[in-house]
């Protein structure tokens, strides 16, 4: 009887502490359910012989939506992306890095200079207006005149705008731009109503072509989407759509699970798991192209030496990071190019630098690094993860870091091209499918060149890539930079994160891209019998 | 009493300036402005520094907080910087939700502190007085992010009876509400047994209870009335800090309230609407304090005596 007592306990506790490895396990194993089914074009199958559920609750992620107005510098943030990919269309549309029309049937150019569009003659917008090619010139001269916005980037480059008819629209650009289509396919660059905005400056902006129109709106707070059922293009079964804004993360997960809200973008590292196992729920996933990086003042006694990057390049856990601050949803990089995951022309060809203390110790002393003290810039939240983690890896090979932690405002005030006041920062860098995407952060004088990386060599390799209409070319100039960028090392790429959208099982129809632009328009869900 | 009130409210203006002051201060000496964020990667430093005009951060502190207090002195709180919509109408637009909240509120504290502190001080030593003691030490001490989390818990995850956040009729405002009442409670309910121990122990309640009054009246009408003073004083104190905005609460509840509001403020480096709201939670808060002072001399005729007593000496005075 006793033995047969001491082999129960023993059968129990092995049953736990396998039960707890299980549970332990990377949340990022195996992800569940299957993502909604898109044709390449875009369209979406649904599901037949179901009732569909009419209205829906999707929570946004950590982002607040302020403002809805392309052209307010306010809506650069990702929450907005998704509102405006509902609300808004563009000339062409981006399905999977390739370009398809959208308000435009066809368009040709010869030059990557010239563009002709032939639009739609079948869409209204949301206020019964007629959609014509003067409203894609009032669109574009309102975006160009919204300085600090992505509505005026994808756009500073058109010269002029010409509408023959009202079907047809023509741009000269500036200079030879390669990647004109990429950015018109950008929803910053969608197409508004001038009639609209004149009578109401706020509530017109809400105006677009899209599948859905805006019926109510609090700053930070909800938007209410009704279906727009004059819509041009594929309808969808569902009827009301609320996306909204839920501070507290764990009231994120509680509101997913009693059913007020039936999708969420962005749950807490920590409650994952609580969705994950929950059999109501499936996941999706995509890893967008935003890599973590280290940047290093390029112009600092210590950080500006190459051999301290690369000890510190040498130090650095990956997988910790991941695990750590993205609970494993991360992808590591296997090659040491410092690039968006999915962004066009990378060079897989360059060695990544993995960990190796013994060689990052060789690194530290042929260094200048006499025993100071280091400090790390880090953004709130994943970002002063990857500084302790950094902290903590350095320190083996002796390098003392303080780490310096702030809100965003806060480190861009403090890490800028001019005037650099950090050593080493711990941030985000978001590249788009389009490899011009590095201009932003390798440029000098760019904003977002947080290393104040001054090498005009590349600023000149980049100036000619993003002019070079032949693609072969074109590929061996941002192949060539990301040689030297790695070779420099101003910027220590990470891993990328993975973006999971927890929805009921029930729901389909979302589509989630690696430019973070993800589409929800078509979400809906299939009532349970 | 009228003088008084003016001169109360005539305080209001230094309030604002300093207040305005300090919130612009240290708003302007917080590293990062608001079109930080704000700006695509892809800015250029000219476009930074053209951007920078536009809000007039390429002039100095001074001169700008000089042109919002022209703007406030015409009676304009100006315009969000971010959304662009008049402060005022932002905040209008969130502070029915904090009052409703802050009366819901009023309620459940009030309602079950005033009987519990009748009842620990008339049992004073005995198991109620134990029992509420130790009910308003966890009211006290418990965090009120945590009671709300373990309330949504119970209540919106487990039994399913009310929603989970948002302002969506009444039933979202029961859990909010009991969570800031809860701390409201459990100081009123502390502030009332210490003052009604006080006054049960007097002269004049042994005297009434001698003279063949009725227990009941006894504590309701001499007791009470003579322990209000404290009480509201609590009362006034905890109900401006829950007006002013119970930030963590609204957070936790998703709650549209001018907590949430000025910190979302604050966190964009909107100066304009940051500085809007701490004015007019201000004034809200000296106006609610100005209230307390009313309440006195209505429930305490000593005090109503004082006031009229030193108009009727002024008055002999002049004669």
């Amino acid at each position: 009887m006793k033995k047969c007592r001491k082999s129960a306990l023993v059968f129990l506790s092995l049953a736990m502490v396998f039960s707890l490895l299980i549970s332990c396990g990377s949340a990022a194993d195996s992800p569940s359910g299957t993502p909604g089914t898109f044709t390449e074009d875009g369209q979406l199958v649904l599901p037949t012989g179901v009732e569909f559920v009419d209205d829906l609750v999707v929570i946004s992620d950590n982002n607040k939506f302020s403002v809805i107005d392309i052209d307010n510098p306010a809506s650069n943030v990702l929450t907005n992306r998704w509102i405006d990919t509902l609300v808004y269309d563009t000339l062409v549309d981006c399905v999977a890095g390739k370009i398809v029309p959208s308000l435009a049937k066809s368009w040709e150019t010869a030059d990557s200079k010239h563009f002709t569009f032939k639009l739609r003659d079948d869409v209204v917008f949301h206020n019964g207006e007629k959609f014509t090619a003067k409203d894609v010139i009032y669109s574009f001269q309102r975006h160009q005149a919204a300085k600090g916005t992505q509505a005026y980037d994808n756009t500073k480059n058109i010269e002029t705008m010409n509408a023959p008819d009202d079907y047809t629209i023509e741009f000269t650009t500036k200079d030879v731009d390669v990647d004109f289509l990429m950015e018109l396919s950008n929803v910053y660059t969608s197409i508004l109503n001038q009639k609209a905005i004149d009578a109401d400056a706020e509530k017109g902006a809400w105006v677009g072509t899209g599948l859905w129109k805006i019926v109510g709106f609090a700053s930070n707070d909800y938007v209410k989407f009704e279906v727009n059922s004059s819509y041009w293009g594929q309808a969808t079964p569902t009827k009301k759509l609320t996306l909204k804004y839920v501070v507290e993360p764990s009231t994120r997960l509680i509101q997913l699970q009693n059913g007020e809200a039936q999708a969420c973008f962005q749950l807490d590292q920590t409650d994952y798991q609580y969705a994950m196992a929950d059999p109501a729920f499936r996941y999706e996933t995509v890893t967008v192209n935003s890599s973590m990086y280290l940047a290093f003042n390029m112009n600092d006694k210590i950080t500006g030496d190459i051999n301290f990057r690369k000890a510190v390049a040498a130090v650095i856990n990956r997988a910790d990071m991941i695990q750590v601050a993205q609970a494993g949803f991360g992808e590591a990089p296997t090659d040491g190019s410092w690039w968006g995951i999915q962004t066009e022309f990378r060079n897989t060809d360059i060695p990544l630098i993995k960990q190796d203390i013994e060689l990052a110790k060789e690194y530290l002393a042929k260094s200048s690094y006499k025993g100071e003290e280091v400090e790390i810039v880090a953004g709130n939240g994943d970002w002063v993860k990857h500084a302790q983690l950094a902290q903590a890896e350095l320190q083996k090979i002796g390098v003392k870091i303080k780490i310096f932690q702030t809100d965003a405002n806060g480190l861009f005030a403090y890490a800028k091209y001019d005037g650099n006041q950090a050593q080493m920062v711990a941030y985000v860098g978001p590249f788009s499918f389009s490899a011009s995407s590095i201009k932003s952060f390798l440029y000098p004088g760019s904003v977002a060149n947080r290393a104040s990386y001054n090498n005009q060599e590349v600023a000149k390799l980049i100036d000619q890539a993003t002019v070079t209409i032949d693609v072969v070319e074109r590929e061996k100039l941002y192949k060539q930079i990301q040689q030297i960028e790695a070779d420099e090392l101003p910027f220590i790429y990470l891993y990328a994160r993975t973006t999971v959208f927890i929805e009921d099982k029930n729901v389909g129809g979302v589509r989630l891209s690696a430019d973070a632009t993800h589409d929800i328009s078509r979400i809906y869900m299939v009532k349970s019998k | 009493m009228l003088r008084y009130v003016l001169r109360r409210i005539l305080w209001l203006i230094p309030v604002i300036i300093c207040v305005s002051f300090i919130i612009y201060t240290l708003l302007s000496l917080a590293p990062g402005t608001i079109v930080d964020k704000m700006i695509t990667d892809s800015t250029t430093q000219a476009e930074l520094q053209e951007i920078m005009a536009k809000y007039d951060l390429d002039k100095p502190m001074v001169y700008r907080y000089a042109k919002y207090m022209w703007g406030l002195l015409q009676g304009d709180l100006g315009t969000s910087q971010i959304t662009g919509s008049s402060v005022w109408q932002s905040f209008i637009a969130r502070l029915p939700n904090t009052l409703w909240l802050a009366l819901a509120s009023l309620v459940i504290g009030v309602g079950l502190s005033l009987p519990l502190g009748i009842l620990a001080a008339k049992y004073s030593s005995t198991i109620w007085d134990n029992l509420t003691t130790g009910f308003t030490l966890i009211g006290m001490s418990m965090p009120s992010f945590w009671l709300g989390l373990l309330l949504l818990r119970w209540f919106s995850l487990d039994f399913k009876i009310f929603p989970a956040g948002g302002n969506a009729g009444l039933k979202s405002f029961v859990l909010p509400a009991i969570t800031s009442g809860l701390m409201l409670m459990a100081m009123v309910t502390r502030q009332t047994r210490s003052a009604m121990l006080e006054v049960l122990h007097s002269d004049y309640l042994r005297t009434a209870r001698a003279k063949g009054v009725p227990e009941k009246s006894v504590i309701r009408v001499h007791a009470l009335g003579n322990a209000w003073i404290p009480i509201i004083t609590t009362i006034g104190n905890v109900l401006s800090r829950t007006l002013a905005g119970q930030a963590i609460v609204e957070s936790v509840f998703s709650w549209p309230g001018i907590g949430r509001l000025t910190i979302e403020a604050v966190e964009q480096r909107d100066v304009t609407l940051a500085c809007g709201c701490v004015i007019l939670t201000s004034i809200i808060y000296v106006l609610l304090l100005l209230l307390v002072d009313i309440m006195y001399a209505v429930v305490d005729p000593r005090i109503r005596a004082q006031y009229q007593g030193t108009k009727k000496s002024k008055k002999a005075v002049m004669a």
